[in-house]
């Protein structure tokens, strides 16, 4: 079974990217040691992908070639040898060579960390030969691609930080091919590109006829994987923002002026609910949250650097920030004061079906003496519900062009922010409509994991409810399974919406599909 | 090629063999049950915010082979907890079928009762046998029709299967007063879920509803037939406005399934004669009366019971396949946080190569093989013009070079191991030793053990050191950042050292960036001769070198300022600032640059409240002392300075002379005496030509003034040591080519502090020969 595994070798110069190629493959940020240093791994690595938990393919991490012209010179000296020998111990072809070379005093000597990278190759079925494609061509480079043919192995090229500006893909291409290597893969390890990557195992498909199959099947298996991770990630954005939408803090209103801890306790539980949806991309797309300071993402130690409510944070994404009396203590939420809310969903309350009215009369009715009671509900603004979405977008489609190797700090933040701060408010765009599902979702307090059991249980709203999202209530009453039913209809609803504008945004990445 | 390599050493299959653990026996499908075990144990998770210690079980899970869901499941199975949910789910399911069982016995029941009162309808002693016949039927045909409405038409209200919902909320409701488990809360969670989920609920409800109308249909003929059998009933029918053909059409048509079976049905006669009121000669029959009862009989059995028992068998095959069909949720946030836990899509393998001597771990074994070295020691020989040779560089332009002595010679661009010998070769023949051989570098490169034999190789072909210059350092700072490019100082340091190379010959000189100062300092540098270099610097002095040095705290620094300016929502208080200041003065303690700054300001320990707020104003003027005239000119660098004089000398104090605090005035005093020196310095600068900016400045409601007041305070710290010209120099090639742009998010003071940073490393290499003398001098005479 292991025979029929794909065996694949890393090779190439010192500080090319070669683990950074594996830790993109494997979308595993915690193989072997990743530096802007010469000579980082010392020894060969091996790790499996998997479908279905059978292994397909091997790949093997190897120490970079760092004194690759001398390593020539040697090993061309060592032929020169057996030339002059005349006998049988003169070497039938360059692969007998290499094995004589590695049999070799200086294979443990001065060329150990070479060695053990021809070594693995003779090993292997393929190479994936990774290049600095900033660097010139240089006569090192011309002295390893000779070496790894005498290897008797088809080599890949791969060019690697060809989204660099100083990248020389084309000057590469062109002397690759006249060294007769045609099938060159290009692939990003900061920038990802699922299709780069589809391309790398297209490539080595080209040369390796026995293993089309396995390839087809790992092709496949990252296909469905993407499509599964654009699906999870909108279902944690989807989750976010019905609760948030449905967050509701039940206030005693005597002044038009809520009290200071209502606020406060509403704002921190949608924050920790947003934190808690970042956690959880992070984890889904595979980054530690230690690994993600600002030179990663638009993240700050895994934060969003301005805070959700602040207008700063409405300016990155190039928004009008709200009217002035929305800016001061209230910035962000609003009070919902018109009779019961009906302003809010008249017209999905009134077009709903028939199962429905009974709902919408029931919480509307609640809602009209609470509010004759003199309490009113305080909320999170339509533009902050969809800054928290923009928020999520934005991160989610940050994850998906990351390889899980970058070092060098995302743009995106910048880019939004570069050409804005001269420019007045009027020029920015109002925040986008909320989607219907979260105009639904603001008439269903029961929905929200954020809103305490008091709220959600449509007979005892008189409490006031700090609760915090860390400690969910568990469901109670009857009528849960109704609740929880109607809940998740909505969400995933809403999950082919927020997929479709993270795909929208990725055309290229999902063409194939 | 085909053909696998004969050299696999033994390990490499025996490992391969050893780690892939054997899958379990158990691979076949797993089934509902286990999914919703699964179910439940993803219910009690999501209830206790503590996780299940489940570490066994996930490595379990994790190591045999399956796919993601068959992994959850494995795990869910092996969890300590799965035990009682196993009980839990069981428990439930014995009470549905227990509550299932007595609603099919009430069921029954009722149709007994119901085929009791439909016999009881009609005048004077007779039954209206149509009215019985649809008291028996009437409803349950009804429903069967909205059934069926429901099944084909799906209307959204039942498209998330909220019948189910609702019936698997009765259960566990039932479920949850019966079994009083902590775990049953989970259990019933996770079978609402489940059921309401897909359209397992709606056919469990189908099944559940259609095998009761059955129990009441067995219920009413059973009814039927003892009534009918110990009683006499006399069948009637009436009508007003239907014809009576009809009623006898309608009659033979129901009683032809009866009849097929055999029963007794009425024949056209008979159903005529029962119209009511009925004559009364000749009375109806026992034959009669035996062939209405069997028509009754019959018609419920064939339009009742048959059609539920059928739709019941259907029902509840669908809801079979359904469940089989079930797959767990997997985009659920609780399952997606198992993915990366449970291995699904990558393993590793770990170290492949144990079969290497274990001598290899170490630094590589240096050959120098002087055997294939071509080139010969050089014979002593008069200096000659200075030459370069550009080694792999990025671009094959030739570098712009100071003059020295004699026009340079440019030997080339080595690109090869033999370009590398050419070269050597020539160096080696010529007739004039070149004085210096400058050997040009690029930081974009990495350097390697194969840079390493070059340079020794080019070392070899003259008799004094090579110098070698690391340029492109600001290319590669852009391509990372200042942390990789010191980084990659050291490592070009450390290879050129393996090369022989001693310190003093390697300098960092971005040659694409060269300003006058730096032109005259690498003038100077390749000037020298070897000897005298080596001798006089010794190169101890690391710090002067290339610039930023080890001590460097500028970038800890900014960092602090970066991490307080993200907490500000508004200008910041003076105690804020005075923190932030604090926190940047505790990075220098080590260097006692706090203690030289006090010093160098003129400063003494403060014993009262009037005394800091003298200290204040004179260290408020002071720094601006400081500022060159082109930042003087700008009213914001002169209140940057008064803030940086005042909190940053406040904050110094109060970390140097803990008395301080004591001394300390409350904070609104202090900030209004800061606001007071303000005050002071705009309008002693009234006269200043940039009066509207000061008009400006007012509206700039924005954190700039204590970001740049924390710069200019962080580069002061910096530049301590140094004598007040130099401070005064830097700061003025720090700070005025970086433009005053409003810092109004993070990332606009972020790049205004890259900015400054960058100029900051400009500025500072340029001075560093002279900076490198007097800090010495200026440690002495601390």
């Amino acid at each position: 079974m292991t025979g029929e595994t794909l065996q694949v070798a890393v090779v190439g110069h010192t500080n090319t990217g070669k683990t950074s190629l594996l830790r993109t493959l494997l979308r595993d940020t915690s193989f072997g040691d990743v530096s802007d240093r010469p000579a980082v791994t010392r020894h060969v690595e091996g790790a499996e992908l998997l479908v279905d938990g059978q292994p397909v393919m091997a790949l093997y991490d190897t120490p970079g070639l760092e004194d690759s012209i001398s390593l020539r010179e040697r090993i061309d000296a060592l032929e020169a040898s057996g030339d002059t020998r005349q006998d049988s111990r003169r070497f039938a072809d360059d692969v007998a060579l290499i094995e004589a070379f590695l049999a070799s005093s200086d294979a443990t000597g001065r060329f150990a960390q070479e060695a053990k990278s021809l070594r693995q190759v003779m090993q292997v079925d393929v190479a994936l030969y990774v290049i600095d494609a900033r660097q010139r061509v240089l006569g090192k480079h011309r002295d390893e691609l000779a070496t790894l043919a005498r290897c008797g192995r088809p080599v890949v090229p791969v060019l690697n930080f060809i989204a660099s500006d100083d990248a020389l893909t084309s000057q590469w291409r062109q002397q690759l091919s006249r060294l007769g290597l045609h099938a060159v893969a290009e692939f990003d390890t900061v920038v990802f590109d699922a299709l780069g990557e589809q391309r790398l195992f297209e490539k080595m498909r080209t040369l390796l006829d026995a293993h089309g199959d396995a390839l087809d099947t790992l092709i496949e298996d990252r296909h469905r994987q993407r499509a599964e991770l654009i699906d999870a990630s909108a279902h944690l954005i989807a989750e976010l923002l019905v609760d948030a939408a449905a967050a509701v803090r039940v206030v005693s209103v005597t002044d038009d002026e809520p009290a200071k801890q209502d606020i406060a306790a509403l704002r921190s539980a949608v924050r920790s609910a947003e934190q808690q949806c970042v956690d959880d991309l992070l984890a889904l797309h595979r980054f530690r949250p230690e690994d993600c300071d600002p030179e990663e993402l638009p993240l700050d130690q895994g934060q969003w650097g301005a805070d959700l409510f602040s207008p700063e944070a409405m300016r990155q994404m190039g928004w009008r920030t709200g009217s002035a009396a929305a800016a001061g203590a209230m910035a962000g939420l609003t009070l919902d004061i018109m009779l019961g809310g009906l302003s809010l969903g008249a017209a999905t309350g009134l077009g709903a079906a028939a199962g429905g009215l009974l709902g919408i009369g029931r919480t509307h009715g609640r809602r009209l003496i609470e509010r004759m009671r003199g309490r009113r509900e305080l909320r999170c603004d339509d533009a902050t519900l969809m800054l928290l979405m923009k928020r999520q977008l934005t991160l989610v489609q940050a994850l998906l062009t990351r390889g899980h190797a970058s070092m060098t700090r995302m743009q995106i933040g910048h880019a939004a922010d570069a050409s804005l701060p001269s420019e007045s408010n009027n020029q920015r765009a109002a925040p986008p409509r909320l989607p219907a599902q979260l105009r639904k979702a603001r008439l269903h307090p029961a929905w929200s994991h954020l809103n305490s059991a008091a709220t959600r249980d449509a007979s005892d709203t008189s409490r006031h409810d700090v609760g915090d999202a860390a400690t969910r209530p568990p469901p109670s009453g009857t009528g849960w399974g109704l609740t929880a039913s109607h809940r998740r209809e909505t969400v995933d609803t809403l999950v082919t919406t927020v997929a479709d504008d993270i795909r929208r945004a990725h055309p290229l990445a999902e063409s194939n599909r | 090629m085909a053909a696998r390599p004969n050299i696999r050493p033994y390990h490499v299959a025996h490992m391969s063999m050893a780690s892939v653990p054997t899958s379990p026996p158990a691979q076949a499908d797993i089934g509902f049950d286990d999914r919703l075990l699964a179910e439940a144990v993803r219910a009690w998770e999501s209830m206790h915010t503590t996780p299940l210690d489940d570490a066994r079980a996930l490595r379990h899970a994790a190591a045999g082979a399956g796919t993601l869901e068959q992994r959850i499941v494995r795990r869910a199975a092996l969890l300590s907890i799965a035990d009682a949910l196993r009980r839990s789910l069981q428990a439930a399911g014995r009470v549905i079928s227990i509550a299932i069982m007595i609603a099919a016995i009430l069921g029954a029941v009722g149709g007994a009762g119901a085929a009791r009162a439909a016999l009881a309808i009609g005048r004077d002693d007779t039954t209206n046998v149509f009215a019985a016949l649809l008291v028996l039927l009437g409803l349950q045909s009804l429903l069967f029709v909205i059934w069926l409405g429901c099944v084909i038409v799906r209307p959204a209200t039942l498209r998330s299967g909220s019948l189910g919902g609702v019936v698997a909320n009765v259960t566990g409701w039932l479920a949850r007063r019966l079994n009083r488990q902590p775990t049953s809360m989970a259990v019933v969670s996770a079978m609402t879920d489940v059921y309401s989920r897909g359209r397992i609920g709606v056919w469990f409800a189908s099944a559940v509803s259609h095998g009761l109308w059955a129990a009441f249909n067995v219920g009413a003929v059973a009814a039927l037939l003892v009534l009918l059998s110990t009683r006499q009933y006399t069948f009637t029918w009436e009508t007003t406005i239907l014809s009576a053909d009809a009623y006898t059409t309608l009659t033979t048509g129901l009683g032809a399934g009866p009849r097929a079976i055999g029963l007794p049905v009425p024949d056209g006669e008979q159903i005529a004669r029962a119209q009511w009121p009925l004559d009364s000669n000749p009375p109806p029959g026992s034959s009669e009366r035996q062939a209405w009862a069997g028509w009754l009989i019959g018609c419920v059995m064939l339009y009742g019971f048959l059609p539920r028992m059928a739709l019941l068998a259907g029902a509840h095959w669908r809801w079979r396949i359904n469940r089989t069909r079930y797959r767990l949720p997997l985009n659920e946030s609780a399952y997606l946080r198992l993915r990366d836990r449970l291995n699904v899509d990558h393993r590793l393998t770990g170290r492949a190569d144990a079969d290497a001597p274990a001598d290899a771990d170490g630094a590589p074994v240096d050959g120098m093989s002087n055997s294939d070295d071509e080139v010969s020691p050089p014979h002593a020989r008069p200096p000659g013009p200075p030459a370069f040779v550009g080694l792999e560089l990025p671009d094959q332009r030739v570098p712009e070079l100071p003059d020295i002595h004699s026009p340079w010679q440019n030997l080339g661009m080595i690109d090869s191991g033999e370009d590398c010998r050419r070269i050597a070769r020539r160096l080696a023949s010529m007739e004039l030793e070149p004085s210096p051989l400058l050997i040009i570098v690029s930081l974009s490169n990495t350097p390697d053990r194969g840079v390493a034999t070059m340079l020794r190789a080019l070392g070899r072909s003259v008799r004094a050191q090579p110098r070698l210059l690391l340029t492109g350092g600001h290319a590669t700072r852009t391509r990372s950042n200042s942390r990789a490019l010191d980084q990659r100082i050291a490592d070009w340091r450390t290879t050129a050292g393996e090369a022989g190379l001693d310190a003093t010959s390697v300098r960092a000189v971005d040659l694409d960036h060269l300003t006058d100062e730096s032109r005259r300092l690498l003038r100077d540098w390749l000037d020298s001769t070897v000897a005298a270099a080596s001798t006089t610097e010794g190169g101890s002095d690391e710090r002067t070198a290339d610039g930023p040095g080890s001590s460097r705290k500028l970038e800890a620094a900014f960092d602090v300022v970066l991490r307080h300016v993200r907490t500000w929502r508004e200008p910041p208080k003076t105690e804020a600032q005075t923190a932030m200041m604090r926190e940047i003065a505790g990075l220098y303690a080590a260097d006692r640059a706090p203690t030289r700054l006090l010093t160098s300001l003129g400063l003494t320990a403060p014993g009262s409240a009037a005394d800091v707020e003298h200290m204040l104003g004179r260290a408020a003027e002071r720094v601006q002392g400081l500022l060159p005239p082109s930042l003087t000119a700008h009213a914001r660098w002169v209140a940057a300075g008064a803030t940086a004089g005042a909190i940053g000398c406040l904050a110094t104090a109060m970390l140097v002379w803990p008395g301080v605090a004591a001394a300390l005035p409350a904070w609104s005093t202090v900030g209004a005496a800061i606001a007071g020196l303000h005050r002071m310095s705009r309008t002693s600068r009234d006269t200043a030509p940039d009066n509207e900016e000061a008009d400006d400045e007012a509206n700039e409601a924005d954190l700039a003034e204590p970001i740049r007041a924390a710069a200019l305070y962080a580069v002061l710290l910096e530049l301590q040591g140094r004598d007040e010209a130099t401070i005064s120099s830097t700061i003025d090639a720090t700070f005025t080519p970086v433009p005053l742009t409003p810092l109004d998010s993070v990332p606009s003071v972020q790049r205004w502090l890259d900015d400054v940073r960058h100029h900051f490393d400009i500025a500072l290499s340029e001075t560093s020969a002279d900076a490198g003398s007097t800090s010495r001098d200026a440690g002495a005479d601390a």
